[in-house]
Parts: C-alpha cells; sequence; structure tokens
C-alpha cells in the first residue's frame, strides 16, 4: 500500500464539511494527518460555494477554510465522463467522471437519490460511499 | 568512361511482399493504394507505392484516385535490383511507408534526384528520392528520405565534396524512413476578426472536434497566444431544505460508531507511522 487513500467529494459534501459535523471534522483531520488525500471538481466547488452563499452564508469562513484541504481538478469531456454517463443521471456524470480520472479510490457523495445504485457495486474501480459508511468501513481498498 | 554500380538485391526488402499496389502511369495513379501485411511479418514496410513507368524528369504531376490523390515531382531512373517481376523499363521501384500510412487517402509529395556522374572516379550515381511531404488525414509528416544509404556521422553538405565523393561512391543499400515531425495543417487555419470581435472557426475545425452551434468554448490567453478550450458545461443544482438532510443524513454518526470510526483510522495513522 502506497500513498494516502484519494477520495473524491461530492459538492454536497463540501457543503455539509461547511455546515461542520464531528464525521467531517474527523475527516478533514485525517487528511490533515495524511491519512487521505481530498480531492474535488471544480464544477463541485462551484455548487458547492453557490449553495453556502444562499442557504448559510455564515459559514463561509468555514467554507473557504475547507477549501484549502482539498485539491480542485478541472471538468472534462473525456473517456472517464464517457464511461459516467452510463451509470449516473446526466447532471452528475462530471462527478464520477472526475473521480474516476483523478485515481480516486473513494467518491464521497451525499447524494442517496443519484448515487445510492452505486454504494453496493464493487466493480467500478472506487468505492461509492456516505461519509458515514467511509469512515466506518476505514481505509480499505477496492 | 562512366560505370554503373549494381545492387544485388532489392534495397528495400520488399519482394517478399512485393505485390505492386498502386502504379503511377503518366503520373496518374490508375489503382488506390492499397495496405499490404506480408504473411509472418510483424512490423513489415506495408504500403507501397511503385512508379512503373516513365516519368519525365523533375516533372510534376497530380493525379486523382478512387480513394486520394498523389502529387510528385520526379526524376527516372532505372531499375538495379532486377527483383521485380512486373518491372520493366525505367521506373522506381518501390517507395515504402510505414504501416500507418495509407496512400489511398494521403497526399504524397516526393522528389527524386538525377542520376550524377561523380566527376572524380566517373561512377554514376543513384538518384535519391525525397519524399517532401506526406499529408495523411489532416496530418503531415515531413522529411522522408529514400535513397542511398548515408553513413552515421556522414557529412550531408554538398559542399563538403569529399564527404560528398565518399557517399556516391559508397556501394550501400538504400534507407527509407519517415522522420515523423508532425505538422497539423489544421495549426494553419485563419480566422479573422470582424468589426464586432467575433471570428469564425474554420468548418474543419468545428468538425473535427465535434462542434455545433450553441456549444461554449473556454478562452484563454497564453502569452501571445489565445487558447480556446471547449467547456464542459456542468449544472448547478440549488439544495433544498429536504435534499440538504439527506445530505446530512449518510454523514450523520452516532458517537459510537464515531468512536469505531476513529479508532479504525487512527490504528492505521499509527501504523503509517
Amino acid at each position: 500500500m502506497s500513498g494516502p487513500l484519494i477520495v473524491f467529494l461530492d459538492a454536497n459534501i463540501i457543503l455539509s464539511a461547511a455546515l461542520g459535523g464531528p464525521a467531517f471534522e474527523l475527516l478533514l483531520r485525517l487528511a490533515n494527518e495524511g491519512g487521505v488525500r481530498l480531492v474535488t471538481g471544480y464544477s463541485c466547488v462551484v455548487e458547492a460555494s453557490r449553495n453556502v452563499q444562499r442557504k448559510r452564508p455564515d459559514r463561509q469562513q468555514a467554507f473557504g477554510g475547507i477549501l484549502t484541504s482539498l485539491s480542485i481538478e478541472q471538468d472534462e469531456a473525456d473517456e472517464h465522463a464517457e464511461w459516467a454517463t452510463q451509470l449516473v443521471h446526466p447532471d452528475d456524470v462530471h462527478v464520477l467522471g472526475a473521480a474516476r480520472r483523478v485515481g480516486a479510490q473513494v467518491l464521497i457523495t451525499g447524494d442517496l437519490t443519484q448515487f445510492g445504485h452505486l454504494m453496493k457495486r464493487g466493480d467500478l474501480g472506487l468505492r461509492v460511499r456516505t461519509l458515514g459508511a467511509f469512515l466506518l468501513e476505514g481505509p480499505s481498498r477496492p | 568512361m562512366k560505370t554503373r554500380r549494381h545492387y544485388p538485391e532489392c534495397p528495400l526488402a520488399c519482394c517478399p511482399n512485393g505485390v505492386v499496389q498502386g502504379s503511377v502511369l503518366q503520373g496518374m495513379v490508375r489503382t488506390p493504394v492499397k495496405r499490404v501485411s506480408g504473411a509472418g511479418q510483424s512490423q513489415p514496410v506495408a504500403s507501397f507505392l511503385t512508379v512503373n513507368s516513365v516519368i519525365r524528369r523533375r516533372a510534376s504531376f497530380s493525379g486523382r484516385s478512387r480513394s486520394g490523390s498523389v502529387r510528385a515531382s520526379a526524376a527516372s531512373r532505372r531499375c538495379r535490383c532486377g527483383s521485380h517481376r512486373n518491372l520493366g523499363g525505367e521506373h522506381l521501384p518501390a517507395l515504402a511507408f510505414p504501416q500507418d500510412h495509407h496512400l489511398g487517402r494521403s497526399q504524397v509529395q516526393l522528389s527524386i534526384s538525377d542520376s550524377e556522374v561523380d566527376p572524380v572516379c566517373g561512377v554514376e550515381v543513384d538518384p535519391v528520392a525525397t519524399i517532401e511531404s506526406i499529408e495523411h488525414e489532416g496530418v503531415t509528416c515531413l522529411g522522408a528520405r529514400w535513397g542511398p544509404a548515408r553513413a552515421p556521422g556522414e557529412a550531408s553538405s554538398r559542399t563538403n565534396a569529399r564527404a560528398d565523393h565518399q557517399r556516391k561512391c559508397r556501394p550501400i543499400g538504400y534507407s527509407a524512413s519517415l522522420q515523423c515531425g508532425y505538422t497539423d495543417s489544421m495549426s494553419e487555419a485563419m480566422a479573422q476578426i470582424s468589426r464586432r470581435g467575433t471570428i469564425t472557426l474554420p468548418a474543419e475545425v468545428r468538425k473535427r472536434l465535434g462542434l455545433e452551434e450553441g456549444d461554449v468554448l473556454t478562452v484563454r490567453l497564453s502569452g501571445r497566444s489565445i487558447v480556446l478550450t471547449p467547456a464542459v458545461l456542468t449544472p448547478i443544482e440549488l439544495y433544498s431544505d429536504e435534499r440538504i438532510a439527506e445530505f446530512e443524513q449518510g454523514a450523520r454518526l452516532t458517537e459510537h460508531e464515531l468512536a469505531a470510526a476513529q479508532r479504525a483510522w487512527g490504528s492505521t495513522r499509527r501504523r503509517s507511522r
């Protein structure tokens, strides 16, 4: 096993992290200690930012602090996005595609509606998990 | 007195495949050039264009085959290997190209120097065929040389009379190589800025990138260049309270679960240290 786990965060996770909670604190602590490397996509950051502004403008500063723990990747229309089109709703292709593009071992999302059906699959090359499930599983890899 | 140097074998080693796939007759490509793959050969020189008729020296010609066109300027020369079964008279033996160049859909431009007589020894020197360019599906490959092989380190300058003399008199075979200095012909496409600042992307650029009306490009300055990149548009969801509640549900851990998670990750951190 080499290097930290690469963990891709969906936009809703960034929003929830800005709102706070013990699970998110643990996740950020793991990132600061080098246990995981947190990655997200540019559009996820934009989506999270818009929703923080709209719903909880008082959490803007916390949101900015979370961004410092993230690597932000550009969205691209490539073969990974093409692969993702077969698995998720078109509106979420950029999330799954970007996670695969950066080589993430885990995609964390709170969107059970759109990603719930992928959380039991073991053939994707990456695990799709809620934050709670990810933390409870520990650092096992696919 | 002129003497002619003879070569014992086909210098291009194409005779095992020895199939004339295309012929240039009076400047016209009569048959489309096809791909050849020799049985049992993993990396054969795979495509041949055989010029088997008298070609006017230094003449330029162009012709259109069923699947493409070939333009060339060439001089005549005589076969020396004698192993081509279907060649007669003055001709150019096969010009060979790597497998990934299908002449049937390519533009080929070549030039062949005339035979020369070495002023020092009187040996008639074989001509050199140079492929000036091959354009294949919009990509131009430059700089193929076909002719007497040049020894490593040998001077190429014609002004170096000694080296030139050595090159001409050397009993060597042929070299056929494509130096893959690709240039994308699209890079030279032009677009003019209108009074309102709009530009029209050339149709071929749009076609190659699959761009359609309404597509969005990002515009980025890179030094003195403007880089246009097809943008990826992603929808932004504005979350309802119900959706936020759904998101938080997946991150909710009881105290007991949180402690278990901390133990699982904590033990890993200790191991990694």
